[in-house]
């Protein structure tokens, strides 16, 4: 494997585990990521919460 | 110093678009009534010492629905500094109802007349110096929607915060007050002076909470009933109709003295354009024709272009090429690339490619909602929902579902009876929500030349699904008995507010890339690994020298089988439909991925390119297979994020479990009619797949048609457990 394969292939782990952490961090702070959008979503994906 | 204010007033009023003004939020706003089902705070964008607390939308003060119980449990049990209450000017009369039991809770109260814009173009007049005078307290004229005279509202409220709580005046008849004034001695007199006269009405209404919750003497209690009996005995009437009617002749009086209508009697633009589209014969025809034009925009004819954009021209030509080109010049291994190329790019790319089609959609459903069209639809729908025994109460959580099935599915919270509210739980996720609409894009456009008219049957198709399933539900012991009454107030048309339209287009498609570069993403990956590496002759990636069945596809094959009958009995159908419960955009990015690694610079060679794999490999080139597909895409158990809004609804793993398989067999059942009656009726059937389709058929018909042995059952809130 040559640098240059290693170093996206680092990129793209570095990518999933940055997925896989901030997925679990909302599921603790009971966030979830529903695709409403909406400001005054019950399921309280994070956003607009003052 | 703290202050609290809280925002009260009717439903639909503008409380929610004040809130937002007032504290710079973001928080939804929808043109229909019980869009708030719980109180949210900010704080003042001008002074970080005041928190403004948004209320749902009421009526009254009494305990009769979730709004009341929420606004009133906060009014009376967190006693906020002030009250905004919001006022819709061209409905004074009405809306002042919930201000005279505002003013008395004993805490200051600010009113502020939305929609005077409305009411000056109506004509119309209101004396705001002499209404104050009147009601007693400070009025602001406001326009919630052109943010005018909103600062001066905050201000009123700051100053009538820091005034101290105040002694509520005396509105009712003598007799009344002096009954009133006795049950206030008895009674609640060791509470402090603003807080008495509010108890003191409950305790006349008899109402049940307070009541309880002041935990009186027996002996209290049955002088009190003495004197409410001798009243109701003088005034002919129950306790808690002599207060309604003393509110209404008070109001009455007030609004003869203040309000000057221009033309009495006469039809307003709004009236005009519902004697049309709430018309018997032609609502829903219009309606129809309003969602074919919606779909026909968004997904046949302007979508289609962008689609074609976005995966020939900026995936196929410049993204793709762009980053083959780059890694191979670094030197980067064939696999990874096409790790790259094919798995992130392709399966991610396909998602992408629908979001100017998303965004399109959304802008054009968010015209209809905040011109008053869509609480219409609600008013339309009940008529029909009700004959199937559902109300139009039922079709709110609906239309909010067509952004997301999870704010829809909670939305049903407000319905109050508890049968008619799992119903419609169970029935919500039936109706196709954003994300689903790129499967009904891709189908669309794969094997129907993008035609609309496939968009349009899959919004027709979930409602269907809603009625049918009404239809059949209603009949077993369960969910019998008659659908609550459905009151609703339809809003004035008003022009679309751009703020509002562009904020809840963005938000939603915003939401649909992020899903895209997480999840999807992930997925994507994960996708892309599984289908690359076989066990056969031990464990290695698949190569052009080193063939092999890939993971991926020895899971797929696992589950295919149980599509055969409705005509996508292939592993990568099977796998998309099962990744699909993780996020339903995954169904697209799977095809996205799988297509693209299906043969080499698939993915740069364009939309036309992908959609003959998916047309040709996935389904044989049936339309009816593709169609079956994504009937049971959409009809099928919902993602997980809408599986928790079901389990939090319903409350109980026994009914949890009961919706989504109900939600997988109904699309099952569904979806094999279509394939094996439609392949019969094209010449391509088979005996057993028929027969099969036949006898299900026959089943949903006999649930469709049996007699309703519990027609006309009383209905008992909370029976159902």
């Amino acid at each position: 494997m040559n640098f240059a394969t290693g170093a996206v292939l680092a990129v793209i782990l570095l990518i999933l585990a940055a997925v896989t952490v901030c997925q679990i961090r909302n599921r603790k702070k009971g966030r979830h990521s529903c695709s409403c959008g909406c400001g005054s979503c019950p399921m309280k994906c994070g956003k607009n919460e003052k | 110093m703290e202050i609290k204010i809280a925002l009260a007033g009717n439903p639909n009023s503008g409380k929610t678009t004040l809130f937002n003004i007032l504290t710079g939020s973001n928080q939804y706003v929808g043109n229909w009534p019980g869009v708030t089902v719980e109180k949210k705070e900010g704080k003042y964008r001008q002074d970080k010492d005041v928190t403004i607390c948004d209320l749902p939308g009421i009526y009254s003060l009494s305990p009769y629905t979730l709004e009341e119980v929420v606004a009133r449990d906060y009014l009376v049990n967190e006693r906020p500094d002030a009250i905004l209450n919001i006022v819709d000017g061209t409905n004074l009369e009405r809306n002042l109802y919930l201000t005279t039991q505002l003013n008395e809770l004993g805490i200051p109260v600010v009113i502020a007349i939305n929609m005077m814009d409305v009411v000056e173009k109506n004509g119309d007049k209101i004396n705001i110096e002499k209404l104050s005078e009147e009601i007693g307290c400070p009025i602001v004229e406001i326009s919630a929607l052109k943010g005018t005279g909103i600062d001066e509202a905050a201000s009123a409220a700051i100053k009538a915060a820091k005034s101290g709580r105040k002694i509520p005046e005396y509105i009712f008849s003598g007799a009344l007050e002096h009954t009133i004034a006795h049950i206030e001695e008895a009674a609640v007199h060791s509470m402090p002076e603003d807080e008495q006269r509010w108890y003191a009405i409950k305790i006349f209404e008899r109402d049940k909470k307070v009541i309880g919750d002041l935990k009186l003497d027996k002996s209290v209690l049955d002088h009190i009933e003495q004197d409410i009996i001798k009243i109701e005995k003088s005034f002919d009437d129950d306790s808690e109709s002599i207060i309604v009617n003393e509110r209404y002749n008070y109001i009455t009086g007030i609004v003869a003295k203040c309000y000057k209508r221009r033309h009495e009697g006469r039809l307003t633009v709004s009236d005009r354009i519902d004697s049309i589209v709430t018309n018997r014969i032609l609502a829903l025809p219009v309606f129809a024709f309003a969602m074919f034009l919606i779909y026909y925009i968004s997904i046949g004819s302007v979508g289609n272009w962008t689609v074609e954009f976005m995966n020939d021209t900026l995936f196929g030509e410049w993204i793709i090429p762009a980053v083959t080109g780059l890694l191979t010049g670094w030197g980067v291994q064939d696999w990874l690339v096409s790790l790259v190329a094919d798995g992130i790019v392709g399966g991610v790319g396909a998602v992408l490619g629908f979001v100017p089609q998303m965004l399109i959609l959304f802008l054009l459903l968010s015209l209809l909602e905040d011109c008053g069209y869509m609480a219409r639809v609600a008013f339309i729908m009940d008529r029909i929902f009700r004959k199937f025994g559902l109300s139009g109460k039922s079709f709110i959580p609906m239309l909010v579902a067509t952004g997301c099935g999870v704010p829809g599915i909670m939305a049903s919270r407000t319905i109050e009876q508890d049968r008619d509210r799992k119903m419609t739980v169970m029935t919500t996720g039936f109706i196709p929500c954003g994300a689903k609409m790129p499967i009904v894009g891709m189908i669309a456009g794969a094997l129907f030349s993008g035609s609309a008219l496939i968009a349009v049957s899959a919004y027709f198709f979930g409602v269907g699904a809603v009625i049918v399933t009404g239809i059949m539900l209603k009949k077993t012991k369960l969910f019998a008995g008659n659908p609550a009454p459905f009151v609703m107030e339809l809003p004035a048309y008003h022009a679309p507010v751009a703020a509002n339209i562009f904020r809840t287009t963005w938000e939603r498609g915003w939401s649909f890339i992020k899903r895209a570069g997480t999840v999807i993403l992930a997925a994507s990956i994960v996708i892309w690994v599984l289908n690359s590496i076989t066990f056969d002759s031990g464990i290695h990636f698949i190569t052009e020298d080193s063939h092999g069945t890939s993971i991926l596809e020895y899971i797929g094959n696992a589950v295919a089988w149980l599509f055969v009958p409705l005509g996508f009995g292939n592993w990568q159908s099977a796998v998309a439909t099962v990744l699909g419960l993780m996020a339903k955009e995954q169904v697209v990015g799977t095809f996205g991925t799988l297509s693209s690694m299906a043969s080499a610079d698939l993915a740069a060679q364009g939309n036309a390119a992908m959609y003959s794999v998916i047309a040709d490999e996935f389904f044989g080139g049936s339309g009816l297979a593709g169609f079956s597909f994504m009937i049971f895409n959409l009809l099928c158990a919902p993602c997980i994020a809408a599986m928790g809004a079901i389990r939090r609804e319903m409350n109980n793993w026994r009914w949890t479990v009961g919706t989504i398989a109900y939600m997988c067999v109904f699309a099952y059942s569904v979806s094999l009619i279509i394939y094996q009656l439609g392949c019969w009726f094209t010449g391509a059937g088979n005996v057993p797949g028929t027969i099969f389709a036949l006898a299900v058929l026959g089943v949903m018909l006999y649930m469709i048609l049996r007699k309703n042995k519990y027609a006309g059952r009383t209905v008992r809130p909370g029976e159902v457990k």
